[in-house]
C-alpha cells in the first residue's frame, strides 16, 4: 500500500459518500478554524511583555498590606523604598520609579489631558523599550525633558521625529516647557505598561511628599537584575531590609507586610488578580478550553461517521484481506484516509481563522495575530492528531475482522454494538459540552443584562460628570464654574461631590460608632457633597430633610463640635437604628480621630455607586460649603440631547478655565464598565455555544443518514411483527434523542455548577432559575429532533416488505 | 375458508423496468391447513407470502381473511392485525443483531401491550418449544444456524399466531436442522395452526397437507397430499 493508492482510494471515497466527505469537512473546518483562532487569542494573552528583551529579569515590587486582617497585594509601593532598596540591594543592576498621572497638555489649538508616567532616568536601562528617535542614555537624564510614544509625537507635531520640539505641560499647576528628548517606537498591543510620554520625576510639577511619604502609594518600582538567582537573593532578604528600613508605626499598622518581586512576564494575569485590571487567566484558560472542546466535538463526528460507516465497510475490508491485504495495510489505508480528510479540512479552516481572528480581537479587544509558522505548524499537528483520532477506531477494529466472518454474509456481530455504544457515548460528550456551553452563555448574557439594568438607586441618564475640578482653580472659581453650568439650558441641578459611580472619582471609607454604643460600630463609605448633590443623583428622602443653607452646623467645613449627616437606609441600620424615622436626631462619631459628633437630620435610599459584584456599602452624606480637595463636578440636564449640553458646558470650561482640559463623563458609560466585560465573556461564549451545536447537529444528521438506513432491515422486522409506523418513528427517534437527553443532565450539571460559582461573585444576581436549564435542554432536543425527523420517517414509513429487502 | 385470494396481482415498477411478480393470483386456504408453495427462483413465492403476511400489498385484487378484505384496511390496522395474527419465519432468520434471542422472541409480544412477568413466561415457553432455553442471553450471531431458526420460529410462535408463514425455513439449514424445524413446524400445526411455507425441498413439501405449483406469478397446480 503506496501514498498514490491510499490517495485513489481516499478521493474515491469522497465521490462515492459526498454527504459523509462534506459534512466531516465543514465540521472539522470549523473545529479547527474554532480551535486555532482562539488558541491564537490564548497564547497572544500569554505573551505579555515577553517580547521585552531580557524580560525574564525584569521585576516590579509590589507591596503587601495588611487589609481586613487579610494580606493584600498592591501593583504599587511607596517611594520611599527607592533609595534604600538601591542600597541595600547591589545585585539590582537598574532601577526605576515609574509614577502614573493626569497631565493636561496644552497645544496651540487644544487642551487636553493626557496619561503621563514620571520614571527616573534609568527608565529605559531597566525597561529596555525601543526609542524611534533620541538616545536612551540621555533623553530622561535631566528635568526638563519628555519622551513622546509615536502616537503622540504624531498627533501634536505631525511627524514621528519629534525631538528637538518644545511642549507645554501641566500638572497640578505648576504649567511647564518640555523639550522632547525621544520618541518611543510603538509598543506592541500586548505590553502591561504603555507610557503615552515619559517625564523624569525630578520636576516641580511633583510635589516632595510623594518620595518621602510612607503612607502614601508613590507608584511602580522596576528593578532589572543580571540573572534570576540575584533575583531570589532580594526577594530572601526582602523581610529583614523592611524590618531594617521601615519606621516602626508603618509596619505596627500593617501597611508594609512585605514586598513581593513579580517578574514582568507574570504581571499581566496578576494585575487582573489583584484588581488592577480585568485580565483573567481563568477566563482565557476557559477560552483555550472551549476550542479544544470545539475541535473534539469535530473528532467525534469523524469517529462516528467513519464507524458508522465501517460497518458498510467491512466487507470491502474482509475483501481486500482475501485478496491479501495485511492488518498492517489496512491500517495505513484508514489512517491515511482519516489524516488527507483533516488535511482537506485545514484549508478552509485557515480562511476562517483569517476571517474570525479580526472580530473575535474586535470583540475582546486583543491584538492577536496569525503567526503562520507557529499556525501551519500547529495545524500539521492536529491534522496528525485528528487523522489518528478519527482513523484509529475503525482502522483497528475493520482491520482486525475476520474476513470468512464478514463474507459469509452474516451480519457484523460485536462490531455493531460496541460500535453504536461509542458513538453513544461521544454524541453525549458533544452535546454535553453544547448544551454546557449555551446555558453558560444564556446565564452571563442574562446577568449582564440584569447589572445593565440594575437599579442603582439613583438615575443613571442625563448625567454628566467633570471628574476632580481642584486644577480649575480656588474653591470660589470652582463654585463660580458651577454656578455657570447651573445657568445652562436643561440643567436641572449641578452639585460638586467626593465618589463617583463605578469606582471613579475618590472615596473614603471609615468606622463610625453610635455615642452610647461603641460596639455597634458601623464601616462606612464617606461621601462629601455639594449644594444639590441629592438632587443631582435623583435620591429619595426616606425621612427627616436634606441639607441646606438655613441650618449653619450642616457645613462640615464650618468649625463646630456636631455636624449634620445624612445616612442612607443600610447606613441607619449598620449604625443599629430600626427605622430610618428612629435615626433621626441621633448622634455617632468616628471611633478613631477627632471627636466631632455627626447628628442623623436626613435618611435617604442606597445606592450603588460601586459595582454590582460588592456589596451596597452603608454610606454617610457629609455637607461642604465649598468644594475640598478631589471633588468632583455632576450635572443633572433634562429635554436636550447629551451632545448639546455637553457642548455648552465645553464653552463655559474653556471660558473659565482655558488652561484645563474638559474630559466629559457620562453616568451610563461609567456602569457600563460593571458589565461590558461579562457580556462580551457572554458573547464568545455564545458564539463557541452555537459552534458546538451545529457541529454536534451536524454529525447527528449525518450519523441518522447511516443508522438509519442500517436499521432499516430491523423496521422491517419490527413492521412484520405488528409495529406501527408511530412506535417504530419512537424507537428511532428515541435513539437520538436519548443521547440529547442525557447529555442534557451533564451538560446542566456542570453548567449549573460553573455559573453557581460564577454568580457568587456578584452580590446583585439573577437567580439560577431552572427556565434557563430546562429552555435550553427542550430547544436542544427540538433541534435535534428535527435535524433526524427527515430521515427517520422515510425509514419509519416504508413498506416492510421492501424493508427487509434492504439487507 | 380462512383465506381468500382474489385476483391478486402485484406489480413492482422501477425506473421504466416493470415486473409482474403476480398475476391474477386465486387461492383459498382453510383454517388448519398446513401449505407448501413451490416453484423457480424468481416466481413470486416470496411476494405471495409478503402478501399473505400483510408485510406487502397487492396492486389489485382482494384478500379476505375470515370475514375482512385486508386490503381495504389501513397501516395501523394492517399492523395490528399482524400482532394478533401472524408469525412469520424467514430463510435468513431475520434476528435482530443488537438483541438477545430472548429479546428477539420478546419482540413479538412487546407491541401487544402485555405484561411483563406475562410476556416473560410466554417466551420461556416458546424457547422450550424449539429447545433454545440456554442460549436465552446469547445474542443471534453466536448461535448456529439451525438454533437462529429454531430462536426464529420461537418469535414466530410466541403470540401464539392463527397464520404462520413460512418463507424457505430450512433454505440455509443442512438435513438435521432441516428435518428438526419441520417437526415443529408438523406439531405446531397438529395443534391447530394455519401453515403457509414456501420451499425448494420436495420431501419437505411432501410433510405439508397441500402443496401448491408456481410459475410465473402465476400458481399451476394445487394438489392435496396423501396422508
Ligand atoms: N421490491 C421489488 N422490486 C422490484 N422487483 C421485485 C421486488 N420484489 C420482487 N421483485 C421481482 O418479483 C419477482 C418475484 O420475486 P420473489 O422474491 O417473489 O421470487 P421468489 O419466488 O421468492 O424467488 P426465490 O425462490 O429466489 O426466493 C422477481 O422477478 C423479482 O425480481
Ligand atoms: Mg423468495
Amino acid at each position: 500500500m503506496n501514498v498514490s493508492m491510499i490517495v485513489a482510494a481516499f478521493l474515491r471515497q469522497m465521490r462515492r459518500h459526498r454527504l459523509y466527505t462534506v459534512i466531516n469537512v465543514i465540521g472539522l473546518a470549523l473545529g479547527l478554524a474554532t480551535c486555532v483562532t482562539l488558541g491564537l487569542i490564548v497564547r497572544y494573552e500569554f505573551s505579555y511583555d515577553q517580547w521585552i528583551p531580557d524580560a525574564d529579569n525584569i521585576y516590579r515590587l509590589g507591596e503587601v498590606e495588611m487589609i481586613g486582617g487579610r494580606p493584600s497585594e498592591r501593583s504599587q509601593a511607596p517611594f520611599a523604598l527607592f533609595d534604600p532598596l538601591k542600597a541595600a540591594f547591589p545585585g539590582i543592576s537598574h532601577m526605576t520609579r515609574a509614577r502614573p498621572a493626569a497631565v493636561t497638555v496644552i497645544t496651540a489649538s487644544d487642551v487636553l489631558s493626557v496619561d503621563a508616567t514620571f520614571v527616573d532616568p534609568d527608565f529605559l536601562q531597566t525597561l529596555p523599550y525601543p526609542l524611534l528617535y533620541g538616545d536612551a542614555r540621555t533623553a530622561l537624564s535631566r528635568p526638563g525633558q519628555i519622551i513622546l510614544s509615536e502616537e503622540k509625537a504624531r498627533a501634536y507635531f505631525h511627524t514621528t521625529d519629534a525631538v528637538g520640539q518644545k511642549l507645554t505641560v501641566d500638572h497640578d499647576g505648576h504649567k511647564t516647557d518640555l523639550l522632547v528628548t525621544g520618541v518611543l517606537r510603538a509598543l506592541p498591543a500586548n505590553t502591561t505598561l504603555q507610557p503615552e510620554m515619559l517625564i523624569p520625576l525630578d520636576s516641580p510639577m511633583l510635589g516632595s511628599e510623594v518620595f518621602t511619604q510612607w503612607g502614601m502609594v508613590g507608584g511602580y518600582l522596576f528593578l532589572h537584575v543580571d540573572n534570576p538567582s540575584e533575583a531570589r537573593g532580594i526577594q530572601a532578604g526582602m523581610a529583614g531590609f523592611i524590618a531594617a528600613h521601615t519606621p516602626e508605626e508603618v509596619r505596627k499598622a500593617g501597611a508594609l507586610r512585605d514586598l513581593r518581586l513579580r517578574a514582568l512576564p507574570s504581571l499581566h494575569f496578576l494585575d487582573g488578580e489583584i484588581g488592577d485590571s480585568t485580565a483573567s487567566r481563568n477566563a482565557v484558560l476557559a477560552l483555550g478550553l472551549i476550542g479544544l472542546l470545539a475541535l473534539l466535538s469535530a473528532v467525534i463526528n469523524t469517529v462516528n461517521l467513519s464507524t458508522a460507516r465501517g460497518l458498510l465497510r467491512a466487507r470491502e475490508v474482509a475483501m481486500r484481506k482475501t485478496l491479501g491485504a495485511s492488518r498492517r495495510d489496512l491500517v495505513v489505508q484508514f489512517l491515511g484516509e482519516a489524516i488527507l480528510l483533516a488535511g482537506c479540512a485545514a484549508v478552509p479552516a485557515l480562511a476562517l481563522v483569517e476571517v474570525a481572528l479580526p472580530a473575535i480581537n474586535a470583540l475582546g479587544g486583543w491584538g492577536a495575530t496569525v503567526s503562520y509558522p507557529l499556525v501551519l505548524s500547529g495545524m500539521l499537528t492536529l491534522i496528525v492528531l485528528v487523522g489518528v483520532l478519527a482513523g484509529a477506531y475503525p482502522a483497528v477494529w475493520l482491520s482486525a475482522y475476520d474476513p470468512a466472518r464478514v463474507l459469509a454474509g452474516s451480519r457484523m456481530p460485536n462490531m455493531g454494538r460496541m460500535g453504536s455504544r461509542l458513538r453513544l457515548m461521544l454524541v453525549i460528550v458533544q452535546f454535553s459540552f453544547a448544551i454546557g456551553l449555551s446555558v453558560s452563555a444564556l446565564v452571563v448574557l442574562r446577568q449582564s443584562a440584569f447589572v445593565r439594568d440594575l437599579d442603582r438607586g439613583f438615575q443613571r441618564n442625563g448625567l454628566l460628570f467633570t471628574p476632580v475640578i481642584d486644577d480649575v482653580g480656588t474653591p470660589s472659581a470652582r463654585v463660580a464654574l458651577m454656578d455657570e453650568f447651573r445657568r445652562v439650558r436643561g440643567v436641572t441641578a449641578v452639585s460638586d461631590f467626593y465618589s463617583m459611580p463605578g469606582g471613579n472619582g475618590f472615596s473614603t471609607t471609615d468606622y463610625f460608632a453610635p455615642v452610647g454604643a461603641p460596639e455597634q460600630h458601623a464601616y462606612m463609605q464617606w461621601q462629601d457633597t455639594g449644594r444639590d448633590y441629592f438632587a443631582l443623583f435623583g435620591l429619595r428622602l426616606l425621612a427627616g430633610r436634606m441639607f441646606d443653607d438655613v441650618h449653619g452646623e450642616d457645613d462640615r467645613l464650618h468649625e463646630s463640635a456636631e455636624h449634620s449627616v445624612v445616612i442612607d437606609e443600610s447606613g441607619a441600620r449598620a449604625l443599629g437604628f430600626v427605622t430610618p424615622q428612629a435615626a433621626l436626631g441621633q448622634v455617632f462619631r468616628k471611633e478613631h480621630g477627632r471627636s466631632t459628633i455627626f447628628r442623623v437630620v436626613g435618611v435617604v435610599n442606597d445606592v450603588r455607586l460601586g459595582s454590582a459584584r460588592d456589596a451596597v456599602r452603608p454610606s454617610v452624606y457629609f455637607h461642604t460649603g465649598q468644594p475640598v480637595r478631589f471633588m468632583s463636578a455632576g450635572v443633572r440636564f433634562e429635554g436636550r440631547s447629551e451632545r448639546e449640553v455637553e457642548g455648552d458646558l465645553r464653552t463655559i470650561w474653556h471660558r473659565m478655565a482655558p488652561d484645563v482640559a474638559f474630559r466629559p463623563l457620562r453616568a451610563t458609560d461609567l456602569l457600563s464598565e460593571d458589565y461590558r466585560d461579562d457580556e462580551k465573556h457572554g458573547q464568545l461564549l455564545a458564539m463557541g455555544a452555537g459552534v458546538a451545536i451545529f457541529i454536534a447537529l451536524m454529525g447527528m444528521y449525518a450519523l441518522s443518514s447511516f443508522t438509519v438506513a442500517r436499521r432499516m432491515f430491523e423496521v422491517g422486522i419490527r413492521k412484520t411483527l405488528g409495529a406501527t409506523t408511530g412506535r417504530v418513528l419512537g424507537l428511532l427517534m428515541g435513539q437520538f434523542l436519548r443521547p440529547v437527553l442525557g447529555a442534557g443532565v451533564i451538560g446542566c450539571v456542570l453548567a449549573w455548577m460553573a455559573m453557581r460559582s460564577w454568580l457568587s461573585g456578584f452580590d446583585a444576581r439573577i437567580a439560577l432559575s431552572p427556565a434557563y436549564f430546562v429552555g435550553v435542554v427542550v430547544t436542544a432536543a427540538l433541534v435535534a429532533a428535527l435535524t433526524v425527523l427527515f430521515q427517520t420517517l422515510r425509514v419509519a414509513r416504508a413498506e416492510p416488505a421492501r424493508a427487509l429487502r434492504a439487507e | 375458508m380462512l383465506i381468500e385470494l382474489n385476483h391478486i396481482q402485484r406489480l413492482y415498477r422501477s425506473d421504466e423496468v416493470e415486473t409482474t411478480a403476480l398475476h391474477d393470483i386465486e387461492l383459498g386456504i382453510g383454517s388448519g391447513e398446513f401449505v407448501a408453495i413451490m416453484g423457480p427462483s424468481g416466481c413470486g413465492k416470496s411476494t405471495l407470502l409478503n402478501i399473505l403476511g400483510t408485510i406487502d400489498r397487492p396492486t389489485h385484487g382482494a384478500y379476505i381473511f375470515g370475514e375482512q378484505d385486508l386490503t381495504k384496511l389501513n397501516e395501523a390496522a394492517l399492523a395490528a392485525f399482524r400482532r394478533e395474527n401472524l408469525g412469520y419465519v424467514f430463510q435468513s432468520f431475520n434476528l435482530i443483531d443488537e438483541l438477545t434471542i430472548e429479546e428477539n422472541i420478546e419482540l413479538a409480544l412487546i407491541y401487544r401491550n402485555m405484561p411483563k412477568s406475562e410476556r416473560r413466561e410466554r417466551v420461556a415457553q416458546a424457547m422450550d418449544r424449539v429447545s433454545i432455553g440456554h442460549r436465552a442471553r446469547h445474542y443471534p450471531s453466536q448461535l448456529s444456524g439451525g438454533q437462529q431458526q429454531r430462536a426464529a420460529i420461537a418469535r414466530a410462535i410466541v403470540g401464539q399466531p392463527r397464520l404462520i408463514l413460512a418463507d424457505e425455513p430450512t433454505g440455509n439449514l443442512d438435513t438435521e436442522n432441516g428435518a428438526q424445524v419441520m417437526d415443529i413446524l408438523q406439531g405446531l400445526n397438529d395443534e391447530g395452526a394455519t401453515i403457509i411455507m414456501v420451499t425448494h425441498s420436495p420431501s419437505h413439501a411432501d410433510l405439508a397437507k397441500r402443496r401448491v405449483d408456481m410459475l410465473d406469478g402465476q400458481i399451476v397446480v394445487s394438489v392435496r397430499n396423501a396422508i
